[in-house]
């Protein structure tokens, strides 16, 4: 899930909520980071013991301070927590805990990250989403991130929440272990989000399943970015299942199908 | 005048127009066409009506040799006509010389329609001028026609086939084809600015009006999927933006979009593009889905484009 935050007021708040509710759930709930700003404890380092002990914190600058002398790159965050997370993530599942996990991403990625290594490390925590009980929920802060840029990564989130939340008109998502869901419609303005979703699919699954019934059309320039997109990926090959006529004309009138990816498209 | 028979050594391409009236004129200046292009061992390619393919079957014998073409399955833009005829052409140009037999409907069809057949007729020169051993008979059947309309398809054409053998036309203009200009569109019923920020937005109001106004709904995503490709163009050729409207016809929907970039290519669109190349798909998109394209583009004048498709009988 994506949570476009307004204000720190709004972050605090929503995570006080978030706490109570896992709380009662008697799920686990870790919190990454936090929104710039939020004058929160959220990013302060500590472990926090909230009601039945189920909060722990992680915080991204500590690793960054550690890494400091070395000219650490602003993915080490995400590089060192997303270990840690999966750790929190299995050590509960063993114990029969579910486990929510709330990703503050204004720590865990820097705001001139190119949407290639943001969609990267979106899909890395989506990961953890797909494993049996757990949910994450990625926070950015409007004060931070540019509105295309919150917009783009929407693409490869399964809901969008916020004021008034701006959403990508596409949606890849994981659907299990070999496929993904494609939905809405990819045209021009969403050829970087989807280049960069596809390359990450096949990066994850290179001979990927995209289940395409909720796909409404692809236009001829995203055609492209496919074509590419699995071109450029070793042993790379997609198959779209379930798509209805429109998407199936236009791969037809393409001709694509002779340019040499390995690309089936199926009703 | 000096008559010119379309032999095995063609020289070029030969465009003609032969007007007949009624069929059995039509029978014996294509027949004596195909009995000319047999003699010199050529390939013959009939791309006409299903009632004249038949006419013409029935008077041929079983091994004339002579391919038919189903024109009906290219649907009703004209604009498929050139990529249709270079298919066919290719399959059979490696055995020689093709002369074909190339027959639109030109009756019944409204003043647009009329309008970009006539162009497609006048394009096929420059689409066809470096093809080494083409001759194109065009037969145009003059009944229930104004003088007016077949001169100006005689201007289209650089030759004429007068029953018997290719002569040269005398009204063909080589220079630049002069447009009508587009009538105005009834009150459009939706309009609107789009730019990168918005293109889904005239995608989603196309799609809806389409379905409000009786298209089926695989029929207006396809409308839909064309003009997200133009208003695509607008943004990346068009200065950044365009405007879309959206008006009803008698027998069809009409979306209009307009920019300030200009389209010098004439076939841009008509070409079905190498399977080796990437992109420039755009146009061949919108002439593959729709059922009339209008492409009016001048510096200083900017670009306009009408994209229609016809209605079902019942909603019309």
């Amino acid at each position: 899930m994506c949570w476009q935050v307004s204000s720190p007021q709004e972050y605090a708040r929503g995570r006080r909520e978030l706490i109570a509710h896992t709380a009662r759930s008697g799920a686990r709930l870790l919190i990454v980071g936090g929104p710039a700003g939020t004058g929160d404890d959220a990013g302060s380092g500590r472990v926090i013991d909230t009601a039945l002990d189920t909060a722990l914190d992680l915080d991204p600058a500590l690793d960054v301070a550690l890494d400091s002398t070395s000219g650490a790159s602003w993915e080490r965050p995400s590089r060192v927590l997303l270990p840690a997370v999966r750790r929190e993530v299995h050590e509960a599942q063993r114990s029969g805990q579910s486990v929510r996990v709330l990703a503050g991403m204004d720590h865990l990625a820097r705001s001139q990250q190119s949407l290639d290594e943001l969609i990267t490390h979106e899909m890395d925590l989506g990961e953890l989403a797909t494993q049996g009980g757990t949910s994450v929920v990625c926070a950015y802060s409007r004060l931070v991130w540019s509105p295309g840029v919150i917009q783009d990564v929407t693409a490869v989130h399964s809901r969008v929440v916020g004021l008034e939340p701006r959403a990508a008109v596409f949606r890849l998502t994981r659907a299990d272990a070999d496929s993904w869901n494609l939905e809405g419609s990819v045209g021009l303005e969403s050829l970087r989000p989807f280049s960069a979703a596809v390359r990450g699919a096949l990066a994850r699954t290179p001979r990927a399943r995209l289940r395409c019934t909720g796909l409404d059309l692809v236009d001829a320039a995203a055609w492209r970015a496919l074509v590419e997109s699995v071109t450029q990926t070793r042993g790379g090959s997609l198959v779209l299942e379930g798509a209805n006529e429109t998407v199936r004309t236009a791969w037809r009138m393409s001709g694509y199908a002779g340019y040499g990816a390995a690309i089936e498209v199926r009703g | 005048m000096t008559a010119t028979q379309p032999d095995v050594a063609i020289p070029g391409f030969l465009h003609m127009i032969y007007p007949y009236a009624g069929e059995q004129e039509y029978l014996s200046g294509t027949l004596a066409y195909i009995e000319h292009a047999r003699a010199s061992g050529g390939n013959v390619v009939v791309a006409a009506p299903p009632a004249r393919r038949e006419a013409l079957s029935a008077a041929l014998s079983a091994d004339a040799g002579v391919t038919f073409v189903d024109t009906d399955a290219l649907g009703r833009n004209p604009g498929r006509l050139i990529p249709a005829w270079q298919e066919w052409i290719g399959r059979l140009a490696r055995n020689g010389a093709v002369h074909g037999i190339n027959e639109s409907v030109f009756s019944g069809r409204s003043p647009a329609h009329y309008g970009e057949l006539r162009y497609q007729e006048w394009l096929l020169n420059l689409a066809f001028a470096r093809t080494p051993a083409l001759a194109l008979m065009c037969p145009v059947d003059t009944g229930g026609q104004e003088e007016t309309a077949i001169e100006a398809l005689t201007r289209c054409h650089p030759l004429l086939w007068d029953g018997a053998a290719c002569v040269p036309g005398t009204a063909y203009r080589e220079d630049a084809y002069v447009f009508e200009p587009l009538p105005e569109l009834e009150e459009p019923a939706e309009q609107m600015a789009y730019d990168l920020g918005t293109l889904h937005e005239a995608r989603q109001k196309t799609l809806g009006w389409a379905m409000a106004n009786g298209l089926p709904s695989t029929r207006a995503r396809e409308l839909t999927l064309a003009v997200s490709e133009v208003a695509g163009n607008s943004v990346l050729y068009g200065g950044g933006r365009g405007t879309l409207r959206l008006s009803r016809q008698a027998t069809a929907l009409v979306c209009e979009m307009a920019d300030a970039g200009v389209i010098t290519d004439p076939m841009v669109g008509r070409i079905k593009p190498p399977e080796d190349q990437l992109g420039g798909r755009g146009l061949w998109f919108v002439n593959q889905l729709c059922d009339l394209v209008q492409i009016r583009s001048a510096p200083g004048q900017g670009t306009r484009i009408r994209l229609w498709m016809d209605l079902p009988p019942q909603q019309a």
